[in-house]
C-alpha cells in the first residue's frame, strides 16, 4: 500500500513536471502473486527481485494488483523479463507469459524475446479506469519471470537497460534509499538465517545479546529450509566441547532425508526457536547489499525488503556473515578466497597442481507423486536434446542433481539454476512421452522441483588462520579450536558418466570422500582478517577449498553459529573485536562453549546423516 | 569372496553346539532366545562370542525360520556370519540368497548407522499407495530400499536386532568380569580403537593401577581424541605417583591442548612433585586461556615462597593476565609469605 502511494505521489510529481505520467510496478510487490513465487536469488546482479510463474510444467495462477492511474488514456507498457531458456535452445521459449489490463490481455505474450533481462515493448494499452487491475498471465508453468512493468504515456520515455543505472532510477523513484528506515540499536547483527545464521542468532540472544537476524527468504534454514530440502549432516555433541550442537539439535528436524516432503524440514520449529528469544528481532524477507565501513569496521549494513523494495538500515558493533556467498564480507572488502587452490599454496595433497576456478556445484532436487490416474507433462521443445542413453529412470533427484561446477556462484547463479531446472525438465519431459518404459510413469506427477538451488560452495572469508586439508588429516589441533567437524573431506566433481553424454555441461555430481577425526574448527577461521568486527559462520569460513568439503555440513555450520554468539556476547562485555577476544579472552569463550547454549535435556534427534568419521565412539 | 568363506567354514560348529548349552542365555524380543557360547584362544584367552540363531522371519505373510551362526568380538561387536549350506537364506518368493546378498547381508548387520533399524518394525512397509502430505507417497519406503536386501526386508531388520540387540551388552559384561593381565594385554596388542575405548572404560581402579604402563604406551601412539579420554579415565589417585608425574613432564608437550587441560584437571586434587611444579611454572603461556588459568591454579596450590617468587617474576615479566580467583589464591600465598606483589595484571 505504502509502495502504490509513492507511485501516486510520483505520478503526481510526473503529471505536474511534465504532463506526462510514467508507472513504475515492481513485480514482487503485487498485491496478490497467485502462484507465482518471489525470487531474491540474483537480485545483486540483475538488479532486482522478480515473480516467477514456478509450475513444473502447469500454469500457475494468475498475480495481480490494483494500480492508480492518475489519467487514463493511451500508455505504452514496457515489461523487464527474459526467455531463459534461450541459451540452450532456439526452439519456443519456456516461461511464457500475458499482461492482463482488468482482466483484458494486451496482444504481446512476454519472456520469449531475449534471453537477457531486458525490457520488452508490449505495445499500447488504453486505460479506461484510474483505478486499473495489471495481472500476470501464466501461459507455460515453466518458470516465466516478471521483474518490473513501466506505463508510460511520455513518448520520449525510453527505459534503462543498464543495471546500475536501472538501480539508480529506482532508488530515485521509490525514494527509499534517500531515507532508508533504521531498524534500531543492536549488540550484533546476524546476515543469513541458514543454519549456521539462526543458531548465531539464538546463541547471542541466550547470552544476553540483543540482536537482529536478516534473512533473505521467507523461511529460516536455508539449505535445511523446505524451500531448498537438504538434510542437516554431520555430528554434534563431540570433543572437545561435547554442549556444541545441542541447539542444532533443540531447532533441527527430527527426520532426514533429501528432496522430502514439506513436512520433513520443521520450517516452523526453526522460525518458533527464533520468535521465542525476546532478543531477537527478525527481518524476514530482508536482503543484505550494501555496507558502509570506515577504517576496516563495518559501521552498517543496509538491506532491501524484496517484495517491498524498503530499505532497511542496521547498525551494530558486531556483524555476523552467515550468508554462505560471504556477501557482507564482500561487500565490506575483506579478503576471500574462491575455486580451488593449486598445491603451491598451502601444500595439499588434494589440491591441484594448477588452481583453478572449480567450485562444488548447487543442486536442484526435484520429485514426482504416483496418482490414481495417468498424469500428462508437456512434451517439451525447448528443453535439451534427450535419448534413451540419457534418461533417467528415477522419480526423485537428490543431492546429485548438482550444477555449476566451474561457474561463478555469485555471478552466474541464475544460470547454473536455470540449468538444473533445464535438466529436470528435459528428463521428465523424455520419461513422460518418449521413453521406451514410459509407461512406467505414466500416473507419476512432477511434484516439486526446487527453484531456490542448494549452494555448497562460493566465496570463502580469509581469516587470521585458513584451515587446510593437513590440519584436518594430521589432526593438527590448535588451542583455539571451537566447533568440531567431524563429516569426511567430501569434495564433488562432475560426473564422469554425465560429463559424456553433456559434455562441458554436466548436471550430476559425484563425492569423494576422505574421513578424518571429529576435529576443533580454530576460532580464528571465523573471523575475518581485516574487516575487525566481521565474523563468519557457515561455508563461507576461512578454510581452503579441500577443507570446505568437510566443514561445510549444516550441523557444523550449526554449532559454528553457537559459537558465534557465544562470542559476541565476550565481545559485548569486554568491547572488543573478535580478535581481542582470541588474543585476550579466549578463556571466556571456552566456557561459554563448555556450558553451551542449547536445551542439554532435549531427547537427541540428529542420528541420520551423520556420515562417516575416524572417530567410532561419541562422547 | 568372504562370505563364501563362512558358508563353507560352518556345518561343523553348527551341528556341534546345537544341542549344548551355552556360557549364556540371551533373550529376543519375541520371547525366544539363543545361547551364547564363549571361545578361546591357544592361550586360553578370550577370543570371541558365538551363537547358533534360529529366527522366525515373515516376508509379506510367508513365514520361515532363519538358521544362522552369528560372531562376536570380545567388545560385543557383530564380526561375521555363517549359514549351512543345505539350509541357505531366502527371499520374498523363497529364492535362495545370492553370493551379493550374503554380502549386503555382512554389510548391513556390522553397520550401526543404518536408518531403517530405528524405523518400528510395523512402519518398514507403507500400507497405502495413496499419496501423503505434499503429494508424494512411498518416500519411507524408498529410503529403506537403499540400505536393505531386496525382498529380504524383515530377514535383514530381524538378524540386525538380533546381532546389535541385548546381546552386545551381555558380551561387553562378560568380557569386563573376565579381564585379567593377560587380557588386557591381547586387547592392547588388538591395536583397535574400539577395544582401546572398551579398555579404558572396562577397568576398575586396580586395573588402571596393574596396567598402567600399558595404557600410557597405548595414549602415546593414539589417535583422535583418545589420549584426552584416557587421561579422563585413568583414576585422580594415580596422578598423585611420581611415575605418572615424571611420565606427565615427559610427554605433556606431546599432547594437543585439550588433552593438556584434561591431564592439568586431574593433577587438581594430587600433591605435586617438586620437579613437576617447576615444570608447570615453565608452561604458562603469555597468552590468555583456560589452560593457562588452569596451570596458574595449579602452580599456586601448596606453593613454596621459592616457587612462589618464581611465578610472580613471569607473572611480571611477560604481563600475562590472571583470573579473578587464581589473583585471590595469589595474593592469599603472597601474605602467607610476607611477599608484597605488584603490577600483576588482572583478567
Amino acid at each position: 500500500m505504502k509502495k502504490i502511494l509513492i507511485i501516486l505521489f510520483f505520478c503526481q510529481l510526473y503529471t505536474f513536471a511534465q504532463k506526462h505520467t510514467t508507472l513504475f510496478l515492481e513485480a514482487e510487490s503485487f498485491k496478490n502473486k497467485g502462484g507465482w513465487v518471489t525470487d531474491q536469488q540474483f537480485m545483486d546482479v540483475m538488479g532486482s527481485t522478480f515473480l516467477m510463474a514456478h509450475g513444473m510444467g502447469i500454469p500457475v495462477a494468475d498475480a495481480s494488483t490494483l494500480v492508480n492511474f492518475p489519467k487514463t488514456g493511451n500508455y505504452k507498457i514496457y515489461v523487464r523479463t527474459r526467455n531463459w531458456s534461450s541459451q540452450w535452445s532456439k526452439i519456443e521459449a519456456a516461461g511464457q507469459f500475458k499482461i492482463l489490463i482488468d482482466q483484458k490481455p494486451v496482444d504481446k505474450i512476454f519472456g520469449k524475446d531475449h534471453a537477457n533481462w531486458a525490457w520488452t515493448d508490449g505495445g499500447s494499452v488504453k486505460i479506461t479506469k484510474k483505478e486499473t487491475t495489471v495481472s500476470l498471465k501464466d501461459l507455460t508453468g515453466f518458470n516465466g519471470r516478471c521483474d518490473a512493468i513501466i506505463f508510460t504515456n511520455d513518448p520520449t520515455f525510453k527505459p534503462i537497460e543498464d543495471v546500475i543505472t536501472l538501480t539508480d532510477f529506482r532508488k530515485d523513484y521509490f525514494g527509499f534509499d534517500k531515507n532508508p528506515r533504521d531498524a534500531g540499536k543492536f549488540d550484533f547483527v546476524v546476515v543469513g538465517g541458514g543454519m549456521a545464521g539462526t543458531c548465531a542468532a539464538i546463541s547471542a540472544a541466550r547470552n544476553g545479546v540483543k540482536v537482529a537476524l536478516v534473512q533473505n527468504r521467507p523461511v529460516l534454514g536455508g539449505n535445511n529450509s523446505s524451500e531448498v530440502r537438504v538434510h542437516l549432516g554431520g555430528r554434534i555433541n563431540l570433543e572437545p566441547y561435547p554442549a556444541l550442537g545441542n541447539l542444532v539439535n533443540e531447532i533441527g528436524p527430527e527426520e532426514g532425508g533429501n528432496a522430502q516432503p514439506y513436512s520433513y524440514y520443521e520450517d516452523d520449529k526453526k522460525l518458533n526457536a527464533v520468535l521465542n528469544e525476546p532478543n531477537i528481532s527478525l527481518f524476514l524477507n530482508h536482503h543484505a547489499n550494501s555496507v558502509k565501513t570506515n577504517n576496516g569496521i563495518i559501521e552498517s549494513i543496509c538491506a532491501t525488503n524484496i517484495e517491498t523494495g524498503e530499505k532497511v538500515l542496521f547498525k551494530a558493533p558486531i556483524f555476523a556473515d552467515c550468508t554462505g556467498d560471504g556477501t557482507i564480507g564482500f561487500l565490506a572488502g575483506a579478503e576471500f578466497m574462491t575455486g580451488r587452490e593449486s598445491k603451491s599454496i598451502y601444500n595439499e595433497p588434494t589440491a591441484p597442481e594448477v588452481g583453478d576456478n572449480l567450485t562444488m556445484g548447487a543442486s536442484v532436487q526435484w520429485f514426482s507423486a504416483k496418482k490414481e490416474e495417468p498424469v500428462s507433462f508437456p512434451d517439451i521443445k525447448w528443453g535439451m536434446e534427450w535419448d534413451e542413453a540419457k534418461s533417467e529412470e528415477i522419480t526423485k533427484g537428490d543431492w546429485e542433481w548438482e550444477t555449476g561446477m566451474g561457474l561463478d556462484m555469485t555471478l552466474d547463479f541464475e544460470q547454473i539454476r536455470d540449468y538444473g531446472m533445464l535438466a529436470v525438465y528435459s528428463n521428465w519431459s523424455y520419461l513422460k512421452n518418449h521413453s521406451t518404459n514410459k509407461a512406467k510413469f505414466a500416473n507419476e506427477s512432477l511434484s516439486w522441483v526446487a527453484y531456490i538451488a542448494g549452494k555448497r560452495e562460493s566465496r570463502r572469508l580469509k581469516g587470521d588462520y585458513v584451515l587446510i586439508e593437513q590440519d584436518l588429516t594430521e589432526r593438527r589441533v590448535y588451542p583455539d579450536g571451537t566447533a568440531p567437524t567431524s563429516w569426511t573431506i567430501d569434495l564433488h566433481y562432475p560426473d564422469p558418466e554425465n560429463s559424456k553424454l553433456f559434455p562441458g555441461a554436466a548436471f550430476k555430481s559425484i563425492a569423494v570422500h576422505t574421513k578424518i577425526y571429529p576435529y576443533p574448527i580454530p576460532f580464528r577461521c571465523l573471523y575475518s582478517k581485516n574487516i575487525n568486527n566481521l565474523m563468519m559462520a557457515g561455508r563461507d569460513i576461512s578454510v581452503s577449498h579441500v577443507a570446505l568439503g568437510t566443514v561445510r555440513l549444516m550441523r557444523t555450520g550449526g554449532m559454528m553459529g553457537e559459537v558465534l554468539g557465544m562470542a559476541a556476547s565476550v565481545c559485548k562485555k569486554e568491547n572488543i573485536n573478535p580478535r581481542g577476544l582470541y588474543e585476550q579472552h579466549f578463556d571466556q569463550l571456552e566456557s561459554l562453549m563448555i556450558k553451551g547454549v542449547g536445551n542439554a535435556g532435549l531427547p537427541f534427534v540428529q542420528d541420520y546423516n551423520q556420515g562417516g568419521t575416524l572417530m567410532e565412539v561419541k562422547k | 569372496m568372504r562370505n563364501t568363506i563362512f558358508i563353507l567354514l560352518f556345518s561343523s560348529f553348527f551341528i556341534g553346539i546345537k544341542e549344548k548349552k551355552g556360557d549364556f542365555t540371551v533373550k529376543m524380543e519375541n520371547g525366544k532366545s539363543f545361547e551364547v557360547f564363549t571361545i578361546y584362544d591357544k592361550n586360553g584367552l578370550l577370543e570371541k562370542y558365538r551363537a547358533d540363531i534360529s529366527a522366525p522371519v515373515c516376508e509379506d505373510q510367508v513365514c520361515y525360520d532363519v538358521h544362522i551362526a552369528f560372531n562376536w568380538n570380545l567388545f560385543g561387536e557383530f564380526k561375521d556370519f555363517e549359514i549351512q549350506k543345505n539350509d541357505p537364506l531366502t527371499k520374498l518368493d523363497h529364492k535362495p540368497f545370492l553370493s551379493e546378498d550374503y554380502q549386503k547381508l555382512q554389510s548391513i548387520l556390522v553397520n550401526r548407522d543404518l536408518n531403517f533399524v530405528k524405523v518400528p518394525a510395523n512402519e518398514l512397509v507403507e500400507k497405502s499407495d495413496k499419496p501423503k502430505v505434499d503429494g508424494y507417497s512411498g518416500a519411507t519406503k524408498l529410503t529403506i530400499k537403499k540400505e536393505v536386501i531386496e525382498g529380504a526386508l524383515f530377514t535383514c531388520y530381524t538378524l540386525w536386532h538380533i546381532a546389535n540387540g541385548v546381546v552386545v551388552d551381555s558380551i561387553k559384561n562378560r568380557t569386563k568380569a573376565a579381564m585379567n593381565k593377560s587380557l588386557v594385554s591381547k586387547i592392547i596388542g588388538l591395536k583397535s580403537q574400539t577395544a582401546n575405548y572398551y579398555l579404558i572404560n572396562s577397568l576398575n581402579k586396580e586395573g588402571f593401577t596393574e596396567n598402567i604402563d600399558a595404557l600410557l604406551s597405548l595414549v602415546l601412539e593414539s589417535e583422535g581424541y583418545f589420549a584426552k579420554n584416557a587421561f579422563e579415565k585413568i583414576p585422580e589417585d594415580i596422578f598423585g605417583t611420581n611415575s605418572l608425574q615424571k611420565f606427565i613432564i615427559k610427554n605433556f608437550q606431546k599432547q594437543d591442548y585439550f588433552t593438556q587441560k584434561a591431564i592439568l584437571q586431574k593433577l587438581e586434587k594430587v600433591k605435586h612433585l617438586p620437579e613437576l611444579k617447576n615444570y608447570l611454572i615453565q608452561q604458562i603461556e603469555i597468552h590468555n586461556s583456560l589452560k593457562n588459568q588452569q596451570l596458574i591454579f595449579l602452580v599456586l596450590k601448596d606453593l613454596d615462597k621459592e616457587n612462589l617468587q618464581k611465578l610472580v617474576v613471569k607473572l611480571n615479566e611477560f604481563k600475562i593476565p590472571v583470573s579473578e580467583s587464581n589473583f585471590i589464591l595469589l595474593k592469599k600465598t603472597a601474605i602467607k609469605f610476607d611477599l608484597i606483589i605488584n603490577n600483576i595484571v588482572k583478567l
